[in-house]
């Protein structure tokens, strides 16, 4: 209890999460009389640390990186606007289609959002797109990026739930494709009873095939990525290495990154490595503590008083994911909420995959509602849209996402019948 | 506030029985003064995590395997040397030897004190493809025990021994990028690993031990009347260990057939062939790995 | 003084941004080159992952060590943006107290833990060499964020000084 208050004081007083975190572990020791432990806190974090899935993540930050740098993301927003630029709304739609395909290669929402934001946005307006339009939808697209493999957020729950990760990437391309589908609606939708959308602009023939041609080299990257990990010819870490030798040899083939340039990308993604693995490490020194204590046991306890039903469970597990995504940076809350809760799913006889997609579902949504949104940040930064005006574009959207998230919830087939298949053959 | 026995096995392994027959007993025997609470599967952190928690005092008992523990205490490899025992039974013959216990002793500057041996069932290989002989795993990659023995024994056999931990052994072997694994019959049963790769070849190469041990900071702190009642309970535990985990080797093999596990009649003398010379170097380098060799090789 | 601490803090930082570059380096590298190595030579390095993940580890510790430096580290920072700037200058320079008490505390444990004669011992499984060299990066680490902590208080005590003229 006096844990949970000084974690909540420090974490708004503003001190660094990963601080609050190991204080509060700290903080736990002190007053359950488990002063013993100080000696093994240096073993757990060091300990945490040392898991081979952890190396995919500098492997897509890094691709990431070199996406952004060369110039990649315009390949594909002109290989969308060819093939959907003509219809009403054609660059909604394009942008929505790029997205998927960036998701596809990009491991993070954040990183997908900061990619898109820059470009999309200020493109659609030249169309004539409301601003604040343009950003929601280049915002709720880039919640695709944790959902289609690769994903970052998958790995991340795969490390501290402990699961493979091969079968949770897979896990995500069904309910990927519903998003796509629900984020379409809306976009239709608002055509048509909102305030109407921009005339489309088709592209001419012989264009159309020169641009088709130079976007096919950087969709390799995707076919490899996902073709690689559903074939089962690849690790999740593998892929990463191979879509970062595609990116790097594109980017410099393009001659739109240099050599010289490898410091500043290697450096950004070290950093950004850090961040991530940095709260894995301190969460799972708060996780190991409160399991010595058992406190696993009595949230087990606690939630079977509440329900046995694995859907409400779920429901439960969204909505406390959601408002606590308010307070804090989504990702912690997925660190450090779902080693607590895996005694839970496993006693409710919840399949790990299923419930890895709903807390990345729930931990993405988190990531583009304020105060704490770091996705909508970027985009409020990136093409300096006001944030009330952004949200509300953006709720309609975020509204079908949920009602998508429900569905998968209710319906575990839709994220364990094409791991189940392809682990099958 | 209870006692804590960690160790790294599911529920359904032996050594998991063997921890619960020794909480209970050790409750019973200090009229409920001493309650144990056993953590299986890693809960309290993996092996090098756990010891640590002994070394402070924070877990009093754990059940660790040689393996870990000879990355601290070399002679522990002794108890991995290939082909040294005929099966399960002739290996819990092995703990009651000069050098056995001599090996617990030398745990005292690890901080722990080694007070029994517990055991799992004989190393077999299960792959992929069927292996008939030695032959048949060259160049194949197969997930091994971290530890030099088993390294240098797979290596021997032209194989590719890689570390991995137990979760990713399912989807690697679904994916082939592990073509076999060197598994126990307690670990096929309790994980199904012959879901994914359904050929057994029973080659019988190691003995699977672990050692019983007690946090030496909380050892030293009991009376000499506690000391023996512990010891007496962990006695009786080991030795009722060694029987089920003797019964285990052989209902474990009737489930894994049963489940579906294809037995493949192997030539184990191609694997034979190598033993010697894998364990040679170690009986070369450490005085009681020799003597343990020994006093176990005939029993 | 102060101009030596600070000088120590930003060499120490330009030390660090080295390292984690060329760990992050070599640890894409060796992944790049196992995969190579696996699918067209089928000769998988053995080492490849067991030593990627002691960079991780290594480039984890001086990562963080560098978000230090910048005051980079997530944060939540409401009540820091809505305070003056004076008052975020002291509340920057408690926090940092918080933050440089946690560091000195693990610095010190992890120092306890290498120089345990128990845990100098023990070996790694495939290298055979002590495992403590490489837990010793820990408490190095850990001890570089202290200053690095340490010297972005004074500068906040400053500031907070400064604004009172
Ligand atoms: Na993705
Ligand atoms: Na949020």
């Amino acid at each position: 209890m006096i844990t949970l208050v000084v974690f909540f004081i420090l974490l708004f007083a503003g001190l660094p999460i990963v601080g609050t975190i190991l204080a509060s572990a700290i903080v736990f020791m002190a007053t359950s009389d488990l002063a013993v432990l100080y000696d093994s806190i240096p073993i757990q974090f060091y300990g945490a640390l040392e898991i081979n899935s952890l190396l995919a993540i500098p492997l897509f930050l890094l691709v990431g990186e070199i996406m952004n740098k060369a110039g990649l993301t315009q390949r594909l927003i002109a290989v969308a606007e060819v093939l959907v630029g003509g219809l009403k709304g054609g660059l909604a739609y394009a942008n929505l289609f790029t997205n998927a395909m960036a998701a596809s290669i990009l491991g993070s929402a954040v990183a997908q959002i900061g990619v898109m934001s820059k470009v999309m946005i200020p493109a659609m307006e030249r169309k004539g797109y409301d601003r604040a339009f343009s950003g929601a939808v280049t915002v709720s697209a880039g919640l695709l990026g944790p959902i289609i493999p690769p994903s970052m957020l998958m790995i991340i729950y795969g490390v501290v739930a402990v699961q493979p990760i091969a079968p949770l990437f897979i896990a995500g391309i069904v309910p990927g494709i519903l998003l796509v589908s629900a984020l379409a609606l809306v976009i239709f939708l608002y055509g048509v009873f909102g305030p109407g959308l921009p005339s489309g602009t088709r592209t001419g023939r012989s264009a159309s095939f020169k641009v088709l041609l130079e976007g096919l080299v950087p969709a390799v990257i995707p076919v490899v990525v996902i073709g690689g990990i559903m074939a089962g010819v690849m690790t999740p870490t593998e892929s990463g290495a191979v879509a970062s030798i595609i990116a790097l040899a594109l980017g410099l083939v393009y001659r739109e990154i240099h050599v010289r340039d490898l410091g500043r990308i290697l450096l950004e993604v070290g950093t950004n490595t850090a961040t991530i693995t940095g709260l894995i490490a301190a969460a799972s020194v708060l996780s190991w503590v409160l399991a010595f204590q058992g406190v696993p046991d009595m949230v087990v306890e606690y939630m079977k008083g509440l329900t046995d039903s694995p859907f409400i469970f779920l429901l439960l597990v969204i909505a406390m994911m959601l408002v606590l995504g308010m307070f804090l940076e989504s990702i912690s809350v997925l660190i450090v909420v779902v080693p607590l809760l895996m005694p839970v799913v496993s006693s409710l006889g919840i399949d790990p995959i299923h419930f890895g997609v709903v807390c990345t579902l729930a931990t993405v949504i988190g990531l583009v509602t304020p105060p704490v949104g770091p996705g909508l940040y970027i985009a409020i930064v990136q093409a300096d849209i006001r944030m009330g005006p952004l949200f509300r574009a953006t709720a309609p959207f975020l509204a079908i996402v949920m009602l998508v998230m429900i569905l998968i919830a209710a319906v575990p087939e839709i994220s364990t019948w094409l791991p189940a298949l392809t682990a099958g053959n | 506030q209870s006692l804590k026995l960690g160790h790294i096995t599911p529920p359904t392994h032996v050594w998991n029985q063997v921890a619960e027959k020794i909480a209970t007993d050790l409750a019973t025997a200090s009229g409920g003064k001493m309650k144990v609470a056993v953590s299986p599967l890693q809960k309290l952190g993996n092996e090098a995590q756990m010891i640590n928690l002994m070394q402070a005092g924070a877990q009093q008992f754990g059940i660790f395997t040689v393996g870990g523990l000879a990355n601290r205490e070399e002679s522990f490899l002794g108890w991995s040397l290939p082909y040294v025992f005929k099966d399960v039974a002739h290996a819990t013959r092995a703990a009651s030897t000069p050098a056995a216990k001599e090996m617990l002793k030398r745990l005292d500057k690890t901080g722990l004190v080694g007070l029994g041996y517990a055991f799992a069932g004989m190393r077999h290989v299960l792959s992929l493809d069927p292996v008939r002989s030695a032959a048949d795993l060259r160049n194949k990659k197969i997930r091994s025990f971290p530890s030099p023995v088993y390294n240098d024994w797979w290596n021997a056999n032209g194989a590719a021994p890689t570390a991995m931990p137990l979760s990713e052994v399912a989807p690697s072997l679904t994916t082939k990028l592990l073509d076999a694994v060197d598994v126990d019959l307690d670990a096929l049963v309790g994980l199904k690993f012959h879901q994914q790769a359904p050929n057994l070849t029973l080659t019988n190469h190691m003995a699977f031990p672990a050692v019983i041990v007690v946090s030496k900071k909380w050892w030293d702190s009991r009376t000499q009347a506690e000391r023996d009642m512990i010891t007496k309970v962990v006695t009786d535990a080991e030795q009722w260990g060694f029987k089920a985990a003797i019964d285990a080797d052989a209902s474990n093999l009737e489930k894994a057939k049963a489940d579906g596990a294809k037995v493949i009649d192997g030539d184990i003398a191609s694997f034979q062939a190598v033993g010697g010379k894998v364990r040679d170097p170690y009986i070369a380098k450490n005085p009681l790995i020799a003597d343990f060799y020994k006093q176990a090789k005939d029993l | 003084m102060y101009e030596t601490i600070q000088k120590a803090d930003k060499g120490l930082a330009v030390i660090e941004r080295g390292l984690v570059i060329t760990l992050t380096g070599a640890i894409a590298a060796i992944m790049m080159l196992q995969v190579v190595m696996r699918y067209f030579f089928s000769a998988p390095i053995f080492w490849a992952e067991e030593i990627s993940v002691q960079m991780l580890v290594f480039a984890t510790l001086f990562g963080l060590s560098l978000l230090v430096h910048h005051n980079q580290l997530v944060t939540i920072d409401f009540l820091p943006n809505a305070l003056r700037p004076r008052a975020r200058h002291a509340l920057a320079a408690a926090l940092g107290l918080v933050m440089l008490a946690l560091f000195v505390f693990m610095s010190w444990l992890g120092w306890e833990w290498i120089s345990r004669p128990e845990v100098r011992i023990e070996l790694g499984a495939t290298t055979q060499l002590p495992r403590w060299y490489n837990y010793a990066v820990l408490p190095l680490a850990v001890a570089i964020m202290s200053w690095h902590q340490f010297a972005a208080i004074l500068r906040d005590l400053r500031a907070f000084a400064g604004g009172a003229k």
